[in-house]
């Protein structure tokens, strides 16, 4: 005889302000895990682009990351002119950019400084990405002039960076003429030709080559090539593999936060929803033994008990995802520790993180509910009657 | 009609299973509050620790762009600096990118004066402490041109384990050198940091070993001093002072802005991104949880004494009593799981300075924590207590009595 489904969740309507209160507990846990983890991944994304096992980046041996590298004129021109796993477009052009990289001061609109990204670019920069940045207002800068670009993100959080503003770096000012939009690591960046800028910054050297790759090349045997050649002195990685290298800080620092919020936060709402239940199953005595007396097992009564938790654990799971739901997309920046640059990033709640977030209120229920289904189960009817 | 004092105190122990797991979630949380407090009181105290007496120059534009070694001079000169030392990030680690700890060059006849309030030294060449071993260790620092001078937690980190004399070869991120190998280094002094700001793993050398190096194309980079510190005069104008070295380096070749030292500390601190917000929202939504689960758990007290305010009702008590039972039964459940909680985050204190000592600075439950920890159980109890003790204030005896309880 299999308990109706329907009996436990009459039950739960009974008792509206308890399950209620439980459920908020089970509900802000998996919030806080949801936020996090949706952080988390929005910070990811940015660093899993399209097509980015398409393009490889040079740098200085030994750096790992732009930051730290640095490349000499003379040697960058070596390498895009004369490298042969560079891709060339129809004209005859390599496919490659000189690029220099430096963490900026720059207010926020807010108040307080923060390190943001600036970045020297090429015409090719703008060309050799498989999923190309994409222009929104304005116009790319002159590459014989001192005018900038600036990611989207960056126009609601820094101050000097809408359009028509004007930007000084060091001693010389750059105007600000367009507004760009790249769904990477580099779209919270500002890019103005990269000559011009080691001028007014007074640096000597570039920071890296980037470029489009031939298809079916092997990085092993050009880092033997590269470092045969006594001119140049290069490592090159496949943008995918340089890129993972530069979220193991922040993403490691949010998912250890998430694991460890969630075993506190968990274990609290656990207790929460055992003291429900106990109250719940010695309020319902009197029809534990009825349920005996006319024939359902003790399994049955445990089962019915037990889906009843579950069921108050998914409900909190459901209003978890409802309280953070409202932030998906909300924009915000933190610093990249391996960069120590600040990036713009956006909560992205993914189908995943969803998913686990019920199953974990699902598993909170089922954990907090074992123990009083148990002790439900096991009262003899003549006892349960009696009360 | 007297309060029935013995009447509270068994209801704090009648329901053992519903009262203790209450009070465990209550220890969960006060725990994770403490927790979560430390850390971000740890990040300030860092801030706090700053000199009032010394300025950082730096550039004006980026972090990362270092300034000139002919700047120094003209430092000097200003009016009210004491001494002035060139700081350059080097960035190395040793044997393994995860034994990182940081590294800077500095002035080989400046800075160990220049940190006389910063650090005490408790070891020097050929093993000598005590009071002269400062003299010592600030000749051989001048003497040796790969000189070192470490915190003492590189001596007794067994990771790392560097003893005065121990040639150490630190693998550069930054700065390679032509050869492809190590940077060696060698210890001439140990020191205990006297300020929260100062990490005790952490080391200083020469700039001058860099920058030669660097200049004789034993290694790559450019020849810099980073940032300078500077000591200025106790009681001078230190914003005037740091005007008055940036207009020097107003034209170029690289602009300079001249903060104080707290300035500069807090700037790291606001650069990762707002911290204490976050670790604020995360805090918050735990005291929210408890709070509900606490007060559920006082709810379902509430019901079972319905049949028992009616009793004592009847035997003459004022409706108060069934409603100030409740509170002082939440109350003393949440006091009892606060103490369980701030016992459990005092306890493990050595363990997370231990164990994460190198990430979550200045970690410490002081008085202020404990006093907060209490204040925040006490009104979680004394809440909890009046959401389900109010609704008996309306109760008359019959109806109490009536209910099954």
């Amino acid at each position: 005889m299999a308990l109706p489904t329907g009996y436990t969740t009459r039950n739960l309507l009974r008792r509206r302000a308890q399950v209620a209160f439980t459920a908020l507990g089970i509900a802000l846990t998996t919030a806080v895990l949801c936020g996090v983890l949706s952080l988390r991944n929005g910070f990811e994304q940015l660093f899993q682009p399209l097509g980015a096992d398409e393009v490889a980046v040079y740098l200085r041996p030994g750096s790992t990351s732009e930051g730290q590298s640095g490349i000499p004129r003379e040697a960058a021109r070596i390498i895009i002119k004369e490298r042969p796993e560079i891709l060339r477009d129809s004209e005859g052009r390599p496919l490659a950019a000189a690029e220099c990289f430096l963490a900026l001061y720059m207010e926020k609109l807010e108040g307080g400084l923060v390190n943001a990204p600036l970045r020297g670019i090429e015409p090719a920069s703008l060309t050799l990405h498989p999923d190309p940045p994409r222009l929104l207002e304005g116009r790319w800068p002159n590459w014989e002039t001192d005018e900038v670009v600036v990611g989207r993100p960056l126009v609601n959080r820094m101050k000097d960076c809408a359009l028509g503003d004007t930007l000084k770096l060091n001693t010389t000012p750059f105007k600000v003429v367009g507004i760009y939009e790249f769904d990477n690591a580099q779209g919270s960046e500002i890019w103005g030709p990269v000559d011009r800028m080691l001028e007014a910054l007074d640096r000597p050297a570039y920071s890296r080559v980037i470029a489009r790759m031939n298809e079916g090349i092997d990085y092993d045997l050009i880092n033997e090539e590269l470092e045969e050649d006594p001119r140049l002195s290069f490592e090159i990685s496949s943008q995918s593999e340089y890129l993972a290298k530069q979220t193991t800080g922040l993403s490691g620092a949010l998912l250890g936060l998430s694991v460890f919020l969630t075993l506190i936060m968990g274990s609290a709402a656990v207790i929460g929803t055992m003291n429900t239940m106990l109250a719940t199953v010695s309020a319902r005595n009197h029809e534990i033994g009825i349920l005996l007396a006319i024939g359902y097992s003790r399994a049955e009564i445990f089962l019915s008990f037990l889906l009843e938790s579950a069921q108050v654990g998914l409900i909190g799971g459901l209003l978890g995802l409802c309280l953070v739901a409202p932030f998906h997309g909300i924009e915000t920046g933190a610093a990249n520790f391996n960069t120590f640059t600040d990036i713009s990033f956006s909560f992205q709640l993914s189908p995943t993180i969803a998913v686990t977030a019920l199953v974990l209120s699902f598993g909170l229920g089922l954990i907090g509910g074992a123990i009083p289904a148990w002790v439900a189960s096991s009262r003899s009817a003549v006892d349960a009657l009696r009360r | 009609m007297n309060f029935p004092v013995r009447l509270a105190f068994r209801h704090v122990f009648s329901n053992k299973t519903r009262n203790g797991l209450t009070i465990l979630a209550i220890t969960i949380a006060v725990f994770l509050l403490c927790f979560l407090l430390a850390v971000v009181r740890g990040i300030d105290a860092g801030v706090r620790s700053a000199s009032s007496t010394r300025l950082v120059t730096q550039s004006a534009v980026s972090l990362f762009v270092t300034l000139p070694m002919s700047y120094r001079p003209k430092i000097d000169a200003q009016e009210a600096v004491t001494v002035a030392s060139e700081f350059r990030w080097f960035g190395g680690y040793y044997q393994d990118p995860s034994n990182f700890f940081p590294q800077f060059a500095v002035n080989k006849d400046r800075f160990v004066d220049m940190y006389v309030k910063d650090f005490e030294i408790i070891e020097g060449p050929n093993g000598i402490t005590g009071p002269g071993a400062r003299d010592a260790v600030k000749k051989a620092f001048a003497t040796e041109k790969r000189a070192a001078i470490i915190g003492m937690g590189l001596r007794d980190d067994e990771k790392y384990n560097f003893q005065i004399g121990d040639t150490v070869p630190i693998i550069p991120a930054i700065y390679q050198r032509a050869d492809g190998g190590a940077w060696d280094y060698v210890i001439v002094g140990i020191f205990k940091p006297l300020k929260a700001r100062i990490p005790d793993k952490i080391m200083y050398f020469r700039s001058d070993y860099l920058n030669d190096s660097i200049e004789s194309g034993e290694a790559f980079g450019e020849v810099a001093a980073g940032v300078y510190y500077v000591n200025i005069d106790q009681g001078s104008q230190a914003e005037m002072i740091a005007t008055s070295i940036d207009q020097d380096f107003l034209n170029g070749p690289q602009r300079t802005q001249t903060v104080t030292e707290a300035a500069f500390a807090s700037f790291f601190v606001s650069a990762i991104g707002n911290l204490p917000l976050f670790l604020g929202t995360v805090g918050g939504a735990v005291l929210f949880s408890i709070f509900f689960s606490v007060v559920n758990a006082m709810l379902i007290a509430g019901r079972q004494r319905l049949k028992e305010a009616g009793i004592l009702q009847a035997l003459g008590f004022p409706p108060i009593t069934s409603c100030l039972l409740l509170i002082i039964e939440g109350l003393a459940v949440a006091l009892i799981g606060g103490a369980l909680g701030l016992a459990l985050a005092i306890s493990t204190q050595d363990l997370v300075v231990l164990n994460f000592g190198d990430s979550i600075r200045n970690y410490e439950i002081d008085s202020g924590l404990i006093l907060l920890a209490i204040g925040t159980s006490s009104v979680l109890g004394i809440t909890a207590g009046l959401c389900a003790g109010i609704p008996f204030l309306r109760y008359r005896p019959t109806e109490a009595l009536r209910s099954l309880g």
